[in-house]
């Protein structure tokens, strides 16, 4: 039978998108993030919960807020943490998830809600949301990775889904300066699983409505037999009903990704065409990050919700077309240093 | 009976200030007779032109051996630009001059505007390969398509 094992993910049945992955045993990582982006304004929203189990010790639950305002130049942002045993993550099927951690209350699927209190140091923040899926066929539930296997499968250590690329947010934040109310912000819902988070990433999403176009990718490393491997890339655009894969990963003679503190740039072809990326954070307001692996390493994310965005395609069969958003790209960079620049890390 | 095939050639031009911006061009090649071929397809050129039709001449000579290519088309300011250059084929280096080519951009008065080299991708070996089959084959069936949005596009 244990010579079997490896043919299970295979064989058995692959979880809903957004089904738990933890299955109560040590040596596991696992988030529900959303983000929301005001639809003309540099301001943007973003909420995470966590499992973490370690190897050693006690498993716990975490709620993380992030308000980003462009326009003040300023971030609020907070994490909070309880024991797992005190959370809850319970399944309905499908998208359907209700989620209670740390202060912090989920309930996701295709219309969804969120509401939570965070208290910091600081000051204090609550949020207070609803969300419908875009109707859009760029909605769809999406999964960069390209075959079922590095879903299921042991590799990679780090998995990612995109239940819902695109949804539409409205309610309201508390923050310490003032209330934001959230009509039509574009946003979109993602699930993260895994032994660990990835040694080293670069991470992009952007929503261009007036186009009907979504863009999700990643260029990262991870580690095998204690060595790095070099940066593999990925990403999916979709213009309407259409898909554009290039999601080779495993092909760097038609990989081209430059990664700097703050900018992500990725050239990929494929045999739908050719996609140009450029994600810059430069100048926007970015948070540090602090995450805990399962091992006990430290990773950390630097991460933005108003990075500029532009982003060509190149159909194999048709006329190239181009997007930009000025600051509406969801951009973030896992290291494993920390960066002088940020002297706090949330 | 004329001779077919779809070839991808991509690069850098570097212009008289130093700076780079990447070219590329997709065509079909046609004829044949007497080494001569017409070219049609699509033409990307970084600052001079976005996406636009090209059409031009490729001309295989024995000696010297070259093959020698001249690609056509209108920048996005109207200027009728050609990017030219040639593979010299030697059995020292096969593979080097058969992939790699040092391309030129001039204007309408043949003034340089950039130089650059531009590259085969060995990995759409296959393709290219299959462009040749006296087929409409997938490489002819999505160049087709392609130059007829852009062209389509230029119209509207």
């Amino acid at each position: 039978m244990t010579a079997l094992n490896p043919l299970k993910h295979l064989f058995a049945a692959e979880p809903p998108d957004n089904a738990v992955r933890y299955a109560q045993r040590p040596g596991h990582v696992e988030s529900y993030f959303l983000r929301a982006n005001h639809p003309t304004r540099p301001l943007a929203l973003w909420l995470k919960a966590t499992v973490l189990a370690p190897l050693r010790g006690t498993a716990v639950a975490e709620a993380w807020f992030i308000f980003f305002d462009g326009e003040k130049g300023t971030t609020f942002a907070h994490r909070q943490t309880e024991p797992f045993s005190s959370a809850s993550f319970l399944g309905a099927g499908d998208l359907d998830l209700d989620v209670r951690a740390a202060g912090l209350s989920l309930s996701l699927g295709e219309r969804g809600t969120a509401k939570g209190t965070f208290t910091a140091p600081h000051g204090a923040a609550s949020v207070d949301l609803s969300w419908t899926m875009d109707p859009s066929p760029i909605a769809r539930p999406l999964s960069i990775y390209p075959w079922r296997l590095l879903r299921t499968g042991p590799f990679p250590k780090s998995k990612l889904l995109t239940p819902c690329p695109s949804l539409r947010f409205s309610g309201r934040v508390q923050l310490p300066g003032g209330a934001v109310t959230l009509t039509d912000w574009t946003g979109m819902q993602g699930h993260n699983w895994g032994k660990e988070h990835a040694f080293e990433y670069a991470w992009g999403q952007c929503l261009f409505p007036a186009q009907d176009v979504m863009v999700e990718g990643f260029s990262g490393r991870v580690r095998i037999a204690g060595r790095t491997t070099p940066r593999i890339s990925a990403l999916v655009v979709r213009q309407g009903a259409r898909t554009f894969a290039f999601d080779t990963l495993f092909d760097p003679w038609r990989q081209e990704a430059e990664v700097t503190l703050d900018r992500w740039a990725l050239t990929l072809r494929s045999g739908d065409g050719e996609a140009l990326l450029e994600m810059d954070a430069s100048g926007r307001p970015m948070v540090c990050l602090g995450y805990g692996n399962p091992n006990g390493e430290p990773s950390y994310c630097f991460n933005s919700k108003l990075a500029k965005v532009r982003l060509t395609v190149r159909p194999a069969d048709g006329a190239s077309f181009t997007c930009e958003s000025p600051q509406g790209g969801a951009l973030e960079f896992l290291r494993r240093e920390v960066d002088p620049r940020f002297p706090h890390v949330v | 009976m004329p001779i077919a095939f779809v070839e991808t050639m991509r690069g850098t031009l570097r212009d008289e200030r130093g700076v780079e911006s990447r070219v590329d061009f997709h065509v079909r090649a046609s004829g044949g007779a007497r080494g001569h071929f017409e070219l049609s397809g699509v033409v990307h050129a970084g600052p001079w032109t976005e996406e636009t039709t090209a059409h031009g001449t490729l001309v295989i000579s024995a000696l010297p051996a070259s093959i020698a290519y001249d690609v056509r088309f209108r920048a996005d300011d109207g200027r009728a630009l050609r990017l030219h250059g040639a593979k010299r084929p030697s059995l020292l280096a096969p593979v080097r001059s058969m992939t790699v080519l040092d391309v030129a951009l001039s204007d309408e008065a043949s003034r340089a505007l950039a130089h650059g080299t531009m590259r085969f991708d060995l990995m759409e070996l296959p393709a290219f390969l299959a462009s040749w089959l006296p087929l409409p084959t997938r490489p002819h069936r999505q160049l087709d398509a392609r130059r007829v949005a852009v062209a389509r596009r230029e119209l509207l």
